[in-house]
């Protein structure tokens, strides 16, 4: 049996070769769905990556107390001065809060809906370097499907791409092939925000008009112009403005508020039941 | 019982490789463990045994990220016939011929698979970020490489031993 398979091994790995190069063809563009062999070894490595990442949270959070331990007096001034601010902000928001309700009532403003979130934990992470991808614990028997935005109370995360029983895969936001539409905060200009910068650690914003006008220190938040984030959810800040195209165009450097390599928990946006 | 041993340990690896958080991060890289995995067994194993492991090892990987399946088969299997025929040629019981070849099979792992991407249309540009990415992770594999090598070895020989044990005994 082995004598005939070594016979033939030239034909075979060309067999293998021509299969590969069509898989990955076919796999080189993103799709809706995954195999249901691809949702089974997901399903399967699921319960491992959950036991390393208890195993790798014990030690963490053991070397994250010994840390807090040890500048627990610095941090107790610090917070103490922070405590005072926050009061301060707090009662200003209150202000902010009393004219905001008294506003929206003269207007008849009518409030969006509150959006359901799934509450799911990180187990999983890309294996290398070149994808940015989480693979989260909720998957199609808790209600989640392709195209659901991810957030945390920071900012937004990304998009579930796919989804196995038990698990779903985010594309991140600041992967190759994420683009999200932003709005700059200050001035309510259209950007496009793109991922794919090498450091992994932050975005593009492209301008969508002409007369964008954009500068350190905005904010950028979704546009709600797509139907997969809600809108006025904090993207990042710009930290850097390089002009392009002889001067013509710009693209702004924006830091995520999201921590991308320290997401525990995330919040998957469930659909609203149309009315 | 050796290929349960082999396909367990690249279970393991997988798991441990995407559990969580980034865990041992140096320079902004993490180490391509599946990668590491199939040089250092490609030191152990003969040529056709390297073969597998490697083209195995990069498929669960491929398959797990769901994006150009069967690109990381072909660059581990490569990497693996390479290190199993220079590591032939070499006397692979020194600690810098085991890091030379770790870390060279790392960065010509990682050049192909980029190459490969590339050429299927994935977006991404060859910045000074990508090489410090690309070197970081070469030289991050070749130190765990010299460290995990003897341990890895003595897990092999346990292997061998168990199958024959079970073979002599039927």
């Amino acid at each position: 049996m082995l004598e005939r398979l070594l016979r033939w091994r030239i034909p075979l790995i060309i067999v293998l070769i021509v299969v590969l190069v069509g898989t990955i063809h076919y796999t080189s563009v993103p799709r809706g769905q995954i195999s249901k062999a691809e949702a089974l070894w997901r399903d399967i490595l699921s319960p491992f990556q959950w036991v390393f990442r208890r195993i790798e949270g014990f030690f963490q959070k053991q070397i994250t107390e010994f840390n807090r331990w040890r500048s627990v007096k610095e941090r107790n001034v610090v917070l103490e001065a922070r405590l005072l601010e926050l009061e301060a902000e707090v009662f200003e928001l209150r202000n902010y809060r009393r004219e905001n309700e008294w506003l929206r009532e003269a207007l008849d403003f009518r409030d969006e809906r509150e959006h359901d979130l799934l509450v799911a934990e990180v187990i999983g992470r890309s294996p290398s370097n070149w994808e940015s991808v989480i693979t989260v614990n909720k998957g199609q028997v808790h209600g989640v499907a392709s195209g659901m935005a991810v957030v945390t109370n920071a900012g937004i995360v990304g998009t579930v791409i796919n989804t196995s029983s038990l698990t779903s895969t985010v594309l991140l936001i600041v992967d190759a092939q994420s683009a999200t539409g932003g709005l700059v905060q200050s001035s309510g200009d259209l950007v496009l925000i793109e991922g794919g910068q090498m450091d992994q650690g932050s975005l593009v914003a492209k301008p969508l008009g002409r007369d964008t006008f954009v500068e350190v220190g905005d904010v950028i938040v979704t546009s709600g112009l797509s139907r997969i984030y809600p809108k006025n959810l904090p993207i990042g800040e710009v930290v850097a403005v390089e002009s392009r195209q002889y001067d013509l165009s710009f693209a702004a450097i924006v830091k995520p508020f999201v921590d991308f390599a320290r997401l525990e928990y995330v919040l998957i946006v469930m659909p609203q039941e149309e009315l | 019982m050796r290929t349960i041993g082999y396909a367990l340990i690249m279970v393991l690896g997988l798991a441990f490789q995407t559990a969580g958080s980034p865990g041992f991060v140096l320079f902004g890289t993490k180490p391509e463990l599946m990668l590491l995995l199939t040089l250092l067994f490609a030191m152990l194993l003969e040529p056709g045994g390297a073969a597998c492991f490697g083209f195995f090892s990069g498929l669960l990987q491929d398959v797990l990220i769901g994006r150009f399946i069967g690109l990381y088969a072909m660059t581990y299997l490569l990497m693996a016939v390479l290190a199993a025929f220079v590591a032939k040629r070499f006397y692979k019981e020194n600690f810098l011929v085991r890091f030379l070849i770790v870390l060279g099979g790392t960065l010509l792992g990682q050049i192909v698979y980029l190459l490969g991407a590339a050429s299927f249309g994935s977006a991404g540009s060859w910045s000074w970020v990508t090489w410090r990415s690309i070197l970081g992770t070469s030289a991050l594999n070749g130190l765990l490489g010299v460290l995990l090598y003897r341990p890895l070895l003595a897990l092999h020989k346990r292997l061998v031993y168990i199958d024959e044990l079970l073979k002599r005994t039927g």
